[in-house]
């Protein structure tokens, strides 16, 4: 099984696949600067990870991903390195829907997107709930004591701030990844191996 | 002078403390992890950069988790009441239950990020060779560092030049929105131009997918592996006990 991972994973990163799975770690981790400079209230700290899935493969992803949450750990938000098992979700799903050819037509993206975001919120209810109790000590706390102060248990208020900002936020996430894949020029699409999963008429 | 492996079972004890120790000895066990620093020279900050990033984040947590707290004990309304000045109050069993998580996610936090901050990239690297990790795993993390370093300031190039162009980055949400896309996709194209070059210099280099790079250690390392083991015992002990205390449902 390790050595199917290994292979796999070797596959994927040759050629131009390693030093793009390093731009798009460091992308999931900076692109909260461009949504802090211009104030919008989300995360998007997933497009990264998706434009991997997409262009390169799903351990491609799940790496990228994993990496990054680490990362995030030593650069100063370490309850990201708890939520590992979520990047994992969202790597493999979005591969998945990649491989589905989703990416090629917006609206199949925005449905993704939004099955991407139901997913996400389940995977990270429960570590958030029992390891956390629903404090991770950013935005989403104060909405998770609202959901817990109208009587819901720890739990339930966890999955409502999920469902309440992951469908929006990974539906953005995929759009996104989707209008900045439409404009690249097919002569560097054609450079990864995922290139089939985004254009309509390449083998 | 502690070498990686054993700084990072110290911090797998200190997070499972966070998870099975009562809430006064965790507290008593921040105190330590904050003073690490200063006590140890193996978890000195490995540059001043670390050493800021380490005050902010200090600063923050408390902060946020002060707050926390606060915001428990006023919307979880059970227990007895807390009488404040000016006629307020909060609730008991909703302050403590804040001050629980709030201790074990400091603890957990600062545990990690004192790791983080005081071992350098490389070492981990080195360290994680030695585990058996393959190149092709290890490589992106270094990589993905110096993109960091470069990120934000050709975001910030980005950003103004769109804004120069008119671009509106200060208008309504929905057209920041836009903005975003405008910001995002030279950053990607010129990101997928750096990453063909930086594929062809390592395929250049010799280096193909089935290549195995060796990490050179930046200091000689000096090993404990009875610390090491007595650590992570001590942590399987503590999380043996929590299950069974469980099971026993108390």
């Amino acid at each position: 099984m390790l050595s199917i991972l290994r292979k796999q994973i070797t596959q994927e990163t040759s050629g131009v696949g390693l030093p793009f799975i390093g731009f798009c770690i460091a992308l999931n981790l900076t692109v909260g600067q461009i949504t802090g400079g211009l104030k919008i209230p989300l995360y998007l700290d997933s497009i990264g990870t998706i434009l991997v899935a997409v262009l390169i493969g799903p351990w491609s992803a799940v790496l990228t991903g994993s990496t990054a949450n680490i990362l995030a750990a030593a650069l100063g938000n370490p309850t990201m390195m708890f939520f590992i098992p979520v990047v994992i979700v969202i790597g493999l799903f979005s591969s998945f829907v990649a491989r589905l050819g989703w990416f090629r037509r917006w609206y199949l993206v925005i449905f993704g997107g939004i099955v991407q975001g139901i997913l996400a919120a389940l995977a990270s209810a429960p570590i958030s709930a029992y390891l956390f109790s629903g404090v991770t000590l950013g935005g989403s706390d104060f909405l998770v004591l609202y959901f817990r102060s109208m009587g819901n248990t720890i739990l339930q208020s966890v999955f409502y701030q999920g469902l309440s900002s992951d469908p929006v936020d990974k539906t953005l996430s995929y759009l996104i990844v989707f209008f900045l894949l439409k404009s690249l020029p097919i002569t560097l699409l054609t450079r990864f191996r995922g290139a089939h999963n985004v254009l309509t008429n390449h083998p | 002078m502690l070498d990686v492996r054993t700084k990072a079972s110290l911090v797998v004890l200190f997070c499972v403390c966070g998870f099975t120790l009562p809430t006064p000895i965790q507290a008593g066990l921040i105190l330590v992890v904050v003073f690490l620093p200063f006590l140890t020279s193996s978890f000195r900050f490995v540059s001043g950069r670390a050493a800021t990033a380490y005050r902010k984040y200090f600063a923050y947590a408390f902060t946020l988790t002060t707050v926390l707290i606060l915001l428990n004990g006023m919307l979880i309304q059970n227990g007895s009441i807390v009488q404040l000045p000016f006629g307020l109050h909060l609730y008991e069993s909703g302050l403590l239950f804040g001050l629980r998580i709030a201790v074990r996610l400091l603890l957990l936090s600062l545990a990690l990020l004192i790791f983080f901050l005081s071992t350098n990239i490389r070492s981990i690297a080195v360290e994680l060779q030695r585990l058996g990790l393959p190149s092709q795993v290890i490589l992106p993390s270094l990589l993905a560092f110096q993109f960091v370093d470069q990120l934000p300031i050709r975001i910030e190039r980005i950003f103004a030049a769109q804004e120069a162009r008119g671009a509106p980055v200060r208008s309504h949400m929905l057209k920041r929105i836009r903005s975003l896309f405008t910001i995002l996709s030279p950053l990607v194209l010129e990101s997928i131009s750096e990453s063909i070059e930086r594929g062809t210099a390592l395929e250049l280099r010799g280096f193909r997918g089935t290549s195995h790079i060796a990490f050179q250690p930046s200091e000689e390392r000096v090993t404990h592996p009875a610390v090491s083991i007595i650590l992570l015992s001590v942590s399987l002990i503590l999380v043996l006990w929590r299950i069974f205390q469980w099971l026993l449902g108390s």
